[in-house]
């Protein structure tokens, strides 16, 4: 029963908004309160896993692990922001531009991060792959295509060349449509078998 | 009837569609889930990965990707979750048990319930800690700041990156390559594909990673799912013939 309930009130919601959202407007209402609870749950799951996080970092404080150093700060910054959003609100503008102030610089130096690795990667992508069909393929479509987005090919304005260039800007289209159509069917399933309790990760 | 209604109609259809499908092949593989079924390299390998570990007393991390912090999981979020029961379940009693990280609150929840329940089922359960499954950070970016030093961990035996992976995520792909460490990499994002490709990861390409479970022979439903999508994806593919054929004809606008 412990372990069948979760399954069945997961399987009793997921097959109320499949078929709210076939339906339409005779379960609009009903869909919208349910969907209210799952934000209520979900929001739950995110405070439980914070504390668990928070308890994993302060024990590894305590017990002065390898790298104490990072739980500490990371703990310090969970407590200023918390802190802070407590005492003056999420929505104060001071508060929102602290926040901006620490998180942006950080979350761009990531992405600038990754920029360069994606770069070097790509250069490296023979060295690790090998040459095969499918790495030359993959660089030759990666060099047309970086030499149709400069645009200077469209500037020149010959009309067989133009239409040359739309054909093969079409193409990445064809396979991304081939990817998501069985991405699409592969979630499809794995959505029913989580609807109809078959998907159940944690065990018997 | 209007064009919404024609949409949903056929939602509905794919939906009844795809259901029919799970349910016969449930009923004809119920004796034999896994016989002549098609298997994922990288799921092979990432069985192998389990094994050496095991040997060395080494670790497994796993990234379960970044799902939504207020929010449910997407399928694809619950695609790493078969692998991680099978290595949790595997290194119980080994010296270094496996990590899970997870960018959302519900995946961590359902990540620790699956760890919990490898250490439940073993009769173990002295020996579970709450940190074998972990929320890793609840934006996209400090999820991966926080995925970047399990992966640097110095006993780790290889790393897992399968759930909704963003193409950032390239970065610890390759801290894992820096390190020498055997990776499996899939993620239903393209772009994140496209980046893992340039690596060297054993790659689940496409729907491929959702059916863990499938490949690693630990779950019959994943088995069947696999052999019905299989159908529907010819299906699929006659249906695009089939319209291509017929605008060429000039018999469907």
């Amino acid at each position: 029963m412990k372990k069948t309930l979760p399954v069945l009130t997961a399987a009793a919601a997921a097959l109320f908004i499949l078929a709210a959202l076939i339906v339409g407007e005779p379960l609009a209402g009903w869909l919208e309160i349910v969907l209210n609870w799952a934000v209520i749950v979900a929001s739950a799951a995110l405070l439980v896993a914070i504390a668990t996080l928070i308890l994993t970092h302060t024990r590894n404080i305590i017990h002065g692990k390898r790298g104490f150093i990072y739980s500490l700060i990371l703990i310090s910054a969970f407590l200023a922001s918390l802190i802070g959003g407590l005492v003056y609100g999420t929505a104060d503008s001071a508060y929102l531009r602290w926040v901006a102030a620490v998180q942006l610089p950080l979350e761009t130096s990531l992405l600038g991060l990754a920029a360069l690795v994606m770069t070097a990667a790509a250069l490296q992508v023979f060295r690790n792959r090998g040459w095969s069909l499918l790495t030359m393929s993959f660089g030759a479509s990666a060099l047309v295509f970086l030499v149709i987005s400069l645009g200077l090919l469209q500037a020149l304005n010959i009309p067989l060349l133009t239409a040359i260039l739309n054909y093969l800007q079409r193409l990445p289209m064809i396979g991304i449509r081939g990817l998501l159509i069985g991405v699409g069917i592969g979630a499809l399933m794995m959505g029913l078998r989580v609807a109809l309790g078959l998907e159940r990760p944690w065990g018997e | 009837m209007n064009g919404m209604i024609t949409l949903d109609l056929l939602a509905l259809a794919i939906v009844t569609l795809a259901l029919l499908s799970l349910a016969a092949a449930l009923l004809i593989s119920r004796k034999h889930p896994y016989r002549n079924l098609r298997k994922t390299e990288a799921f092979l390998d990432a069985e192998r990965m389990m094994h050496q570990a095991a040997e060395k007393g080494l670790r497994l991390t796993i990234g379960l990707g970044f799902g939504q912090t207020i929010g449910a999981p997407s399928p694809a979020n619950l695609a790493g979750l078969p692998i991680l029961r099978l290595m949790s379940a595997r290194s119980v009693f080994n010296d270094q048990p496996a990590e899970a990280m997870a960018g959302g609150g519900a995946l961590a929840c359902l990540a620790q319930q699956v760890v919990r329940g490898s250490y439940q089922n073993a009769f173990a359960m002295e020996l579970f800690k709450p940190d074998f499954g972990l929320l890793a950070g609840a934006t996209p970016y400090a999820c991966l700041a926080g995925l970047l030093p399990e992966v640097n961990y110095r006993a780790n035996a290889g790393v897992f990156l399968i759930g909704s992976h963003r193409p950032e995520t390239l970065l610890g792909a390759s801290l894992a390559e820096q390190k020498n460490l055997p990776l499996v990499a899939g993620s239903d994002d393209l772009s994140a594909q496209a980046v893992f490709l340039l690596g060297n990861a054993r790659l689940c390409l496409g729907e491929d990673v959702l059916h863990a479970g499938a490949a690693l022979e630990t779950d019959a439903s994943a088995a069947a799912a696999l052999r019905a999508q299989d159908w529907l994806r010819v299906l699929a593919a006659l249906g695009l013939l089939a319209g291509a054929v017929l605008k060429l004809l000039g018999l469907w606008l």
